[in-house]
């Protein structure tokens, strides 16, 4: 018996081994490394040195650090969270009424979500482009100023979000869809037996059905958008321009200032500033869930 | 649901209204990508060119534009040097111009590109099926000691972000000079944990009569895994391999990390690095854009329950 139980462990070991392997050299091994670097001064060029805690203590004292301003710009992406929420929740109502030519409407609001950011961080950095672009042209014809969407300090973050709101509406436009089509008709029906309104209906029964999506879009909407890179990155040609978020400043300080140490701790504070977020979001909002 | 006239009309605008921002974008990229270079900025809506000769009074003359002025273009006749108003519908007129293509084609190697993007995605896809199934499959069906204990710690990681990962898994790759090789890319992508979790509890709902029978016919273990339990999990493995696909398809972060050398780039950054040599050439920006964009909405258009379907699994089981 004791044999047939050892053999199970052993085929059990084999079969995670190929996994496991791949979780002890990218994430678990990963993490520790991090953790224990971060307390070191590294510049991969010299032998590291322990500087005890002197990494993180430099993010909120040195006077290069600018650690309030890109704290502040993480936060600020957050605005992309109920935004492309709204879109989506829209975009998907809609399509759930099945009226005629929706297949194609489908098609062109679920499309962006196999596309790739970099053309279309392209494409939006022409269309807020400040002399020639679709946005200021428009703008323009309804006697608005010219805006300089990825130049000036106070716009560059609106621009980039409106980009951000574009593609990234269309995943939760696809999960919204499939939760509004388990919302049973039968709901509905009595409903308007009852003399409701479409109005009154979509905030009594629609609403309250969708909770676990709004959660679900919500928190990982807020993890997304504390990690937006490559949309800050590419609109602004890798300057950030006013835009550097924690992980556009991570990028600089490990890859082009290879100061390894400094980023690990910067890339810790991030994680910590998720961990609370999500954990204030969890705490406040899963109670508001309601489960049919 | 019922609805009255207005509110189906309404319904039709909004969808509209929405279309337009969708839509508008493409267009606004696809004509810029064929018009002609010193007509990108005219602001219109057609891929106007300007021909240099035109007829005056029965005789081809060449010209030159001096200033745009409205609807009229002040031209120099070269030559005789006389200065003559041309309104712009006798000399300027709709045509698309593809050398935006060609050249950008020509530029930068987009057909290499591409097909570096479809060997990382593909190797990457494969294995974290692979890699994936195997391990959910441990965790889901088989016993032995610390089982539970290493699948709390795989969960634990799913909430570490990305970028705490890549300085230790950097200097890795350059600890053993994978940085700058396919390898370098692939490798870390070959495995997840949360593919891990995913696959594990979609198996978890498969009933274990079918596997017991087949144990009892005398099949082994990695027999039930292949023919028992991949075959069962056909939505859940498509729904893993697109959300892999497309996100190694599209992923620019770790890729413009490790990879330097010219010919080695993924797609999105070939073409970053094309918007950043090309800075504010719309035409041939918008073209190169066009290009990369193609082959994912083919891929739409192709796939697309498929597509809709995975985004609905791997988004609302994580």
């Amino acid at each position: 018996m004791k044999n047939a139980t050892f053999r199970h462990a052993l085929v059990g070991y084999a079969f995670l081994l190929p996994n496991f392997i791949g979780f002890l050299l990218f994430t678990i091994g990963p993490i520790l490394f991090s953790f224990v670097i971060s307390f070191f001064d590294w510049n991969l060029f010299s032998a590291p040195v322990f500087v005890d805690t002197a990494n993180y203590q430099a993010l909120f004292t040195s006077t290069s650090s600018r650690f309030g301003f890109l704290l502040g710009n993480s936060l600020f992406f957050l605005i992309v969270v109920p935004a492309q929420m709204a879109v989506a929740l829209t975009v998907a109502y809609l399509l759930n009424e099945n009226l005629r030519g929706s297949l194609l409407f489908k098609v062109i609001f679920f499309i962006p979500v196999v596309l790739s950011v970099i053309p279309i961080a392209i494409i939006w950095g022409y269309i807020l482009d400040t002399e020639n672009g679709l946005l200021n042209t428009l703008l323009m014809s309804f006697g608005v100023g010219k805006i300089a969407w990825l130049f000036d300090l106070t716009w560059i973050k609106t621009g980039i979000s409106l980009m951000v709101v574009w593609q990234g509406s269309a995943f939760s436009a696809i999960i919204y869809y499939a939760a509004l089509q388990g919302i049973p008709d039968q709901l509905y029906e009595v409903a308007a037996l009852d003399g409701a309104s479409r109005w009154k209906q979509f905030w009594s029964i629609t609403m309250p059905l969708l909770t676990p999506t709004h959660f679900f879009l919500g928190i990982t909407g807020v993890i997304g958008a504390l990690q937006l890179f490559a949309p800050i990155y590419v609109m602004t040609h890798g300057t950030a321009g006013g835009a550097q978020n924690l992980i556009v400043e991570v990028y600089w300080k490990a890859y082009q200032e290879f100061q390894m140490g400094y980023a690990s701790a910067l890339s810790w504070i991030l994680f910590l500033l998720i961990f609370i977020l999500s954990a204030f979001y969890w705490k406040y909002l899963r109670r508001k869930v309601e489960y049919a | 649901m019922r609805r009255g006239p207005l509110t189906t009309a309404f319904f039709y605008a909004m969808l509209l209204a929405f279309s337009a921002w969708y839509v508008v974008p493409f267009v606004w990229a696809l004509v810029t990508s064929v018009k002609h270079p010193g007509m990108v900025f005219d602001g219109r809506w057609l891929p106007y060119a300007r021909s240099q000769a035109i007829m005056l009074e029965g005789k081809e003359v060449e010209m030159r534009i001096v200033e745009e002025r409205g609807d009229a273009l002040l031209m120099r006749i070269s030559g005789t040097g006389e200065l003559r108003e041309i309104p712009r519908a006798e000399i300027e007129h709709i045509s698309p111009n593809w050398k935006n293509y060609t050249e950008a084609w020509n530029i930068v190697p987009f057909g290499r590109y591409f097909l570096n993007s479809i060997l990382v995605s593909m190797l990457m896809t494969l294995g974290q099926l692979i890699t994936c199934s195997l391990g959910g499959y441990a965790f889901s069906r088989l016993q032995f000691p610390g089982r539970d204990a290493i699948f709390l710690l795989y969960l634990a990681t799913l909430m570490i972000p990305g970028p705490v990962l890549t300085v230790p898994i950097y200097l890795l790759l350059r600890e053993y000079r994978l940085l700058n090789t396919y390898q370098g890319v692939i490798l870390p992508g070959l495995f997840s944990a949360y593919g891990t979790f995913l696959l594990r509890q979609f198996f978890q709902t498969i009933p274990r009569d079918l596997e017991d029978a087949a144990r009892i016919d005398g099949a082994g273990r990695f027999g039930v895994y292949l023919r028992i339990i991949l075959p069962l999990s056909g939505p859940a493995l498509a729904a893993l391999a697109t959300f892999v696909f497309i996100g190694s398809w599209n992923d620019f972060f770790w890729p413009s990390i490790v990879l330097t050398d010219p010919d080695m780039l993924t797609l999105p950054v070939g073409l970053a690095h094309f918007n950043d040599i090309y800075l504010f050439e719309y035409g041939r920006l918008m073209a190169g854009s066009m290009i990369t964009i193609a082959p994912a909405v083919a891929m739409y258009l192709l796939f697309q329950r498929f597509i809709t379907r995975g985004v609905v699994m791997t988004g609302l089981k994580g």
